[in-house]
């Protein structure tokens, strides 16, 4: 169920009135957990019994955690079993792939099947929410959930289940454990929020993914110039997709009451990669940051280390997203330009450059950077960088229009970082935008609702 | 209580836009219903216009003459329609063009049900084409098919349809819209203004053009079909299906239940098959549902005509005649005793 369709503001609907009507905190708790189970199912009738194997796997590890006291071996236990499952329907195509490589390289006739498996959508989002509910409890960061209804509501809660926020059991978990009925003005912010997210979604993300896949369909057809733009036009359809579905997910959430974390801080307006993942879908960065960074060491044993295990982080960060070398390689280059800005950050003349160059310097290597995550392949992307440098030079096909709405994106970016946009806070200026946001949405957008790039993740 | 007043000022600025658009600016294109007006072929999906056009008829003394595309007239002009043929007897009643192409009963009935409620307590024909019974696939009975016009207009929770198999977010959406004027607005702006296509796909299709130029109006003129050479047709055995398993006659019946229940009288003129093309049996078998419909309307107490089979010539294709048959359709119409009956002032 997208949230940009009529089934998912039927059911939405629906639920508002039954969650308001019920009194009882609890009944409230099961009811959207069994709406969870219907929004999820409603991709899949299967897809919940992966979601229900994990919560109850989980429920039980750390039941035994804390019955047991070997706290140590059952935390390996729910890591294993988690990461089996994820690879289980997330990898096991690539890694088969990549034996058989092997075996054609190696000279040798044996082939392993192909395996077709279904891979449930937002897999890796509430594996991940679960896992680091697990690794928080191990380290006592949070108390075990006693009630499994409620356990379960944490790990499935519908708004959050698709593609994240990847939400941490220290934020969320006391919130749904006094879980009030919610107030006429979470409504009203959370409708806002879901609005804006719409817009970014429908009005934009999907005007861009026009020109986007166009020009990465095939890129040998278009000159240098339709190629840099398709990058650019692909840079902003993926952070208006992903940025759009959070702030729905978001503005869902928060019309039941619930806060859920800020996932994006205006991340092309970073200062350098660290700072961009400081910026970029936050609660995955921060989860890679808290559960693989730091416990690999993080920047405690010198330089090094420090380096290797940004590199670590990174390239896992980018067999996360996808289970393909273009994927891996992505986060190989962002942790080698992480590694490499940490080093020339220490040189005076990095120092004493304007902030403001280098946030362009820095959009500019992301946008290089989408490339790889976009191409169907490495060498696909490397063929597309190349043909950016060696093509001629052809007029663009981009519409005007979008590349006027590209440069107001980027402006508005740059407002907003300086805080020349804060008025746009105010009640009445959010109540005209909401209004122009969606007759824009129905007036000039498509109808046709359209699936999200970081479902597939 | 700001944001309270958020939600407030939101919802009411919607409900007021939803609820003002569509009644401050009506009718965004340049139509006029002139006498031999028909709903533009591009606009065939326009329901907000054709329910405008139905509450313009309503208000007129004519005789709204309801149908697929044998009534709107397919390969034919607006001057060379049945009802523009009707028309040119300037002694008689006057007719309106209320025909959609590409409309199948079973749509009809949803077109009935939503878009002609202005149409009461008067004098309506409807145009049955027997084309849509002969097939399983016509019918709507047989295997899933894909290429089912004005889909929208279909049953979507009332009744499963064999052929038609879409998600439930389909059905949901087409139900909203189809009940929500607001959104049929939107539409009748998007095909009489925009084309039919939205911002961004015409951008995408023009990328030279000038923005601005995605609102000038729809300059677009419906470029007449080339009919069939009436001395190459090929000769067909259609596999009609049964009056009583036929979708399509059930909700034909439907649809005449529907208009007379809103006080309308009645008449159906089922409008001539191209018998040349089909094999002897097929035509025996078209024969028999004639009269089996005839008897059937009867037994309803609503009248139906059957014109004669203009000459082979007067077909563009298997249902459809050339603007000489429509004429030679209307002539022998007007020497039917019944349909003179009816249309009497």
């Amino acid at each position: 169920m997208l949230f940009q369709t009529w089934t998912f503001l039927l059911f939405f609907t629906i639920l508002y009135f039954l969650f308001r009507s019920i009194k009882n905190s609890t009944g409230r708790q099961y009811l959207i957990l069994a709406a969870s189970f219907i929004f999820y199912g409603w991709f899949n009738p299967l897809y919940p019994l992966f979601l229900l194997w994990i919560i109850a796997a989980d429920y039980i590890f750390l039941l035994l955690m804390e019955k047991t006291g070997k706290r140590r071996l059952f935390l390996i236990l729910s890591i294993t079993n988690s990461l089996i499952f994820l690879s289980s329907f997330k990898y096991a195509g690539f890694i088969t792939s990549n034996i058989n490589e092997l075996l054609v390289i190696t000279g040798n006739p044996y082939r392993l099947p192909q395996p077709d498996i279904l891979l449930p959508i937002g897999i890796s989002f509430f594996i991940f929410i679960s896992m680091g509910y697990v690794i928080d409890f191990y380290f006592g960061k949070v108390d075990r959930e006693k009630n499994f209804g409620r356990h379960a509501l944490f790990v499935s809660f519908f708004p959050q289940l698709s593609a994240g926020p990847i939400a941490r059991a220290s934020g969320l978990l006391p919130q749904l454990q006094h879980w009030d009925r919610g107030k006429g003005s979470d409504l009203a912010e959370g409708a806002y929020i879901f609005i804006r997210g719409l817009f970014k979604k429908i009005a934009l993300a999907d005007f861009f993914a026009l020109y986007a896949d166009k020009i990465f369909g095939n890129p040998a057809q278009f000159g240098s110039a339709d190629l840099v733009l398709g990058a650019l036009a692909f840079t902003w359809q993926i952070y208006f997709d992903f940025s759009g579905y959070t702030d729905m997910a978001r503005g869902i959430a928060r019309c039941f009451g619930i806060e859920l974390m800020e996932n994006f801080r205006l991340p092309y307006m970073a200062a350098s990669t660290g700072d961009f993942w400081g910026r970029w879908h936050i609660s995955l960065s921060s989860w890679f940051r808290d559960y693989l960074y730091i416990p690999l060491g993080g920047n405690r044993k010198g330089k090094l280390t420090e380096s290797r295990n940004t590199m670590i982080t990174m390239l896992l960060s980018g067999l996360w997203h996808g289970a393909a070398w273009n994927f891996v390689l992505w986060g190989f280059i962002h942790g080698a330009l992480h590694v490499m800005g940490k080093l020339i950050g220490r040189f005076r003349i990095i120092k004493i450059t304007p902030v403001f160059i280098r946030r362009i310097v820095v959009f500019i290597l992301i946008v290089f950077t989408w490339i790889f995550f976009r191409a169907e392949s490495g060498a696909d992307a490397f063929s597309y960088i190349a043909g950016i440098f060696n093509s001629g030079y052809a007029a663009p096909s981009m519409p005007l229009l979008m590349f006027i709405i590209m440069t107001l994106c980027y402006l508005y970016g740059w407002f907003k970082e300086y805080g020349l946009l804060n008025f746009m806070e105010k009640p009445a200026v959010k109540s005209i935008a909401s209004i122009i946001m969606l007759a824009w949405i129905l007036i000039f957008a498509s109808s046709d609702a359209s699936d999200f790039i970081y479902f597939q993740f | 209580m700001k944001r309270l007043k958020y939600l407030i000022n939101v919802t009411a600025s919607i409900i007021v836009m939803a609820i003002a658009m569509p009644v401050l600016f009506p009718l965004t294109g340049d139509q006029f219903f002139t006498s031999d007006y028909r709903l533009p072929y591009n606009l065939g999906e326009d329901y907000f216009l054709y329910q405008k056009y139905a509450g313009s008829v309503a208000g007129y003394n004519t005789i709204p003459v309801i149908g697929d595309s044998v009534i709107w007239g397919h390969y034919t002009s607006g001057t060379d329609t049945l009802t523009a043929h009707l028309n040119r007897r300037q002694d008689i009643a006057d007719f309106s063009n209320m025909g959609i192409d590409g409309i199948h009963p079973a749509v009809m009935y949803g077109l009935a049900e939503n878009y002609c409620r202005a149409l009461t307590n008067k004098k309506i024909i409807i145009g049955i084409n027997l084309l849509w019974m002969s097939s399983p696939r016509h019918d709507l009975t047989g295997g899933k098919n894909s290429e089912i016009n004005h889909r929208g207009l279909l049953p979507q929770f009332t009744e499963i349809i064999p052929a038609y198999n879409p998600s439930f977010e389909e059905r949901l959406s087409f139900v909203i819209k189809r009940n929500t004027s607001f959104f049929l607005w939107i539409d009748h702006l998007r095909l009489t203004k925009f084309r039919g296509k939205n911002l961004y796909r015409w951008c995408m299709d023009n990328p030279g053009e000038n923005t601005l130029q995605f609102f000038n109006p729809d300059t677009r003129i419906y470029e007449l079909p080339e009919p069939m050479d009436a001395s190459k047709f090929p000769l067909q055995d259609a596999q009609w299906v049964k009056t009583e398993k036929s979708l399509q006659w059930r909700y034909t019946l439907k649809t005449l239940k529907l208009l007379k229940e809103q006080g309308n009288d009645i008449l159906a003129i089922i409008t001539p098959f191209n018998r040349y093309m089909l094999t002897e049996e097929s035509a025996n078998q078209l024969g028999l549902i004639v009269n089996g419909i005839r008897d059937n309307l009867a037994s309803e107490g609503i009248t139906a005509v059957i014109p004669e089979i203009p000459p082979k010539e007067e077909f563009a294709d298997s249902s459809h005649p050339t603007g000489k048959g429509y004429r030679t359709i209307a002539e022998n119409l007007l020497e039917n005793s019944e349909f003179k009956k009816f249309i009497k002032h």
